[in-house]
């Protein structure tokens, strides 16, 4: 029982932060309409600046402060280098798809050279609770209540702000948005910057929680994206669902497959649903 | 010793060649966004590595490309139902697949440890040889085949399904056809890689290894099969100087990708046809 | 009967596009489909030609039902269509869009483009033509198609008035060959002047049909193009 208990629980930990992942890729695609598939190599990013700045003992609160603005920006300085030139000569989504995923081997081949291919993992004190006969340590409640705080923020912010009313009004119809005198890369911009913050929270996390290795930005935007592909694209609280399946599913899976067969369990998840249900879950467009 | 550089990068370069002349079939002529492409590669060398202690050549590398053919046909199902960037993802997903159960199905495939001592084809002369001897015949034959009907009905699909299946041409069955024949002729130069090397483990299925090829389709040009040649050339020998340079061995690697990376980034950006493309890419 | 479609519907997300219609295009003949934007006139044709999949409704043709066939299927029973918007193949040759329809020697080809005044174009890259040219292209391809019943959509659009009246000539040859012409059009001039029979749909569903003069003096016709 306290197995089952313990898997559940593993699950949802690690589904919260791809859910994590999986919002800041939704919001972009919501926004944009493309594909941003080098999203995990930002995570990536993150999580390797957060390992530099503890290594050179800035402490965890600056640290964390000075990753995410690092990520927001870089988000921000990608979209600009990248997409944007892109998008002026009106490539397809497929194109910005190409162009992404070239881009998430760029980066995670450069973490690979500076950073090395040996594992990494920083070091905190980590205390560990039982609960309900399973054991989470501090980190892991840190986790499930930080994802938690900022989803909800999320949804204040897009539903009740100037900023986040606009977004989703680009995100509804990019078209009608320009002529209320709502200007689209300004859009583009920021959601890049809210999207790749949130990718900068869950490197923090995945560092943390788990080890860093310069593959772990494919991985991560794996999982991400099959959430978002399962609780439908064009909802974000879907993503939200799809990617604590995905956990789910991940960590239960392995109760009977080898623990290798986790990645392999995602992606033909992701192949299933991009066959017979793109549209996922909840998500009302595809 | 020089020879024997020249003759390793003259096979590198064949099979390349092979596999960017089968995967322009799929994407320049038929418009099909097809990732899972390096996977009928890794199928191909896989399925001749496990079987070719227990039998002749003659017979394990026909298989490997009848199955990786296969494989092509089952690729079928999310080329008639999905496009553009979906289509991409989906059969992304499938070479991710084939990654993991390469890695995972340790009793069929060894796992990260990989096959070793596959049996040789033969001297790397005769490989070379008989290497550039099957490019220069699969170029004809591509050649001659997109000029045939079903050649142009390809590229009708491409250009516009809907109106080529009004022409009473069955859509469906044309993107079987065309990926089989694609994923066959990658799954041939697998064998080739696999009886070459006399080593393979899952990095064969890896996302590096597509982004390099699909550099070398879009560098070359889509619908053009001299570009794909040119293409596969090209990037063979781009990343030669950085053997000399002198950069240590576990640099060498990653830099490699990011040259392809960055190329493929450049090319899109102001490039999109490539050096002899005839169609954009969409 | 060359074609009869029963019952037809289709809606888009609430929008009821085309609502329980039902047409009879007789054989031989060059029947006119008309009625106001948003009539329901492409969606119909569209069912017809099974691009798009009807929600009710079955299609028969020659006295065979064809509700179940596949697009290629129905054509290769002898319907050919064009597009309201023009949809040629626009990286292959003039040349190569029209042996799609016909595999035939470059004379015939240049036979079938000269009906369209394009017999010089076979060389030309079919995405590099006008867009007036394009349509005629268009055109062009759907005749060479081996068929026995020609749908066009909208034939006139983006072409010039001369060649206009020389569509007319191309649709009664049609006609004396013994083929059935089914077309879209708002032009009514054209409609009125080579129909033998003209449909009216509005909103979706059947209004009226008949002989040119009875559609053109019906006032339910007039109020429908009008508005109320």
């Amino acid at each position: 029982m306290s197995v089952a208990v313990q898997l559940i629980m593993n699950g949802l930990i690690i589904g919260s932060i791809y859910a994590l992942v999986a919002t800041g890729f939704s919001l972009i695609y919501n926004v944009t309409k493309f594909v941003h598939f080098a999203h995990g190599s930002v995570v990536a990013f993150a999580a390797y600046i957060f390992y530099l700045l503890i290594k050179l003992g800035l402490g965890l609160p600056l640290s964390i402060i000075l990753t995410i603005i690092i990520a927001s920006i870089f988000g921000a300085v990608i979209d600009w280098i990248v997409y944007r030139p892109l998008r002026k000569r009106k490539a397809s989504a497929a194109v910005l798809l190409i162009a992404s995923i070239g881009l998430m081997i760029l980066l995670n081949s450069a973490i690979l050279a500076v950073a090395g291919a040996d594992v990494k993992s920083i070091p905190i004190t980590n205390p560990v609770f039982d609960v309900w006969g399973a054991r989470i340590t501090q980190l892991q409640v840190i986790i499930i209540a930080m994802v938690f705080l900022l989803l909800i923020g999320l949804y204040f912010f897009m539903k009740h702000t100037k900023l986040g009313k606009a977004m989703r009004a680009t995100a509804d119809n990019n078209a009608v948005a320009q002529t209320v005198g709502i200007n689209p890369q300004k859009m583009y911009t920021y959601v890049f910057m809210i999207g790749s913050g949130l990718a900068g929270v869950a490197g923090i996390l995945v560092g943390l929680e788990q080890n860093l290795f310069p593959e772990m930005g494919t991985s991560m935007i794996i999982k991400g994206f099959t959430g978002a592909v399962i609780g439908g694209m064009s909802s974000v609280p879907g993503s939200v669902a799809g990617s604590l399946f995905v956990g789910l599913v991940e960590n239960i899976g392995i109760w009977w497959l080898p623990s290798g067969y986790k990645d392999a369990i995602a992606f033909a998840l992701l192949f299933v649903f991009l066959l017979f249900k793109p549209k996922g879950m909840f998500g009302g467009k595809s | 010793m020089i020879s024997a550089y020249f003759i390793h990068l003259g096979i590198m370069f064949g099979m390349y060649a092979l596999l960017t002349l089968s995967l322009n079939l799929t994407v320049g002529y038929t418009g099909l966004l097809n990732l899972g492409h390096i996977a009928f590669f890794g199928i191909g060398a896989y399925v001749t590595a496990i079987l070719s202690p227990h039998m002749p050549l003659a017979i394990s590398i026909p298989l490997a490309v009848i199955l990786a053919a296969a494989a092509g046909t089952l690729l079928a199902l999310p080329c008639g139902k999905l496009r553009g960037d979906y289509l991409a993802l989906a059969t992304l997903g499938f070479t991710f697949i084939c990654g993991s159960i390469a890695r995972n199905w340790i009793s069929l495939t060894r796992g990260a440890l990989g096959i070793a001592g596959i049996q040789r084809m033969g001297s790397n002369t005769m490989i070379v040889v008989s290497l550039l001897a099957l490019v220069l015949v699969v170029y004809l034959i591509l050649k001659w085949f997109v000029s045939t009907p079903t050649g142009r009905v390809l590229q009708a699909v491409r250009d516009d399904e809907v109106a080529a299946a009004t022409l009473g041409k069955d859509v469906f069955k044309h993107k079987i056809l065309c990926l089989a024949i694609s994923a066959g002729i990658a799954g041939l130069a697998g064998a080739f890689y696999a009886h070459y090397i006399t080593f393979i483990d899952p990095s064969v299925f890896s996302i590096n290894e597509l982004i390099l090829l699909l550099s070398m389709l879009i560098v070359g040009g889509l619908a053009s099969l001299e570009g794909s040649i040119l293409g596969a050339l090209i990037l063979v020998l781009l990343p030669e100087p950085l053997r000399f340079i002198g950069f240590p061995s576990s640099l060498v690697g990653p830099m490699r990708a990011m040259i392809f990376a960055l190329l493929l980034l450049l090319i899109v950006l102001y490039k999109p046809r490539g050096l002899l493309g005839k169609v954009d890419l969409e | 009967m060359m074609l009869q479609a029963k019952n037809m519907s289709k809606s888009f997300g609430g929008v009821h596009a085309v609502s329980n219609c039902s047409i009879k295009i007789p054989k031989g003949k060059i029947t006119a489909l008309i009625g106001p934007n948003g009539a329901g006139k492409t969606t119909l044709f569209n069912m017809i030609s099974g691009t798009l999949p009807s929600d009710a409704g079955k299609v028969s043709f020659n006295g065979e039902d064809i509700t179940t066939l596949k697009v290629h299927e129905r054509a290769r029973k002898g319907i050919s269509r064009t597009f309201q918007m023009t949809r040629t193949f626009k990286n292959m040759t003039v040349r190569d869009n029209l042996k799609l329809a016909q595999e035939t020697t470059d004379d015939k080809l240049k036979i079938a483009l000269s009906k369209v005044r394009l017999q010089g174009f076979l060389d030309h890259i079919a995405g590099e033509l006008s867009y007036g040219q394009g349509r005629l292209l268009e055109l062009a391809r759907s005749m060479l198609l081996p068929h026995t019943f020609l749908m066009l959509d909208e034939p006139t659009a983006g072409v010039n008035p001369q060649i206009r009246q020389e569509m007319k000539k191309i649709l009664t040859d049609l006609r004396k060959e013994g083929k059935t012409v089914l077309f879209i059009e708002h032009d009514m001039d054209f409609v009125m002047s080579i129909s033998d029979h003209v449909i009216v749909l509005n909103e979706g569903k059947l209004l009226m049909e008949g002989t040119p003069k009875q559609v053109r003096s019906n006032p339910k016709v007039l109020e429908a193009y009008l508005g109320k």
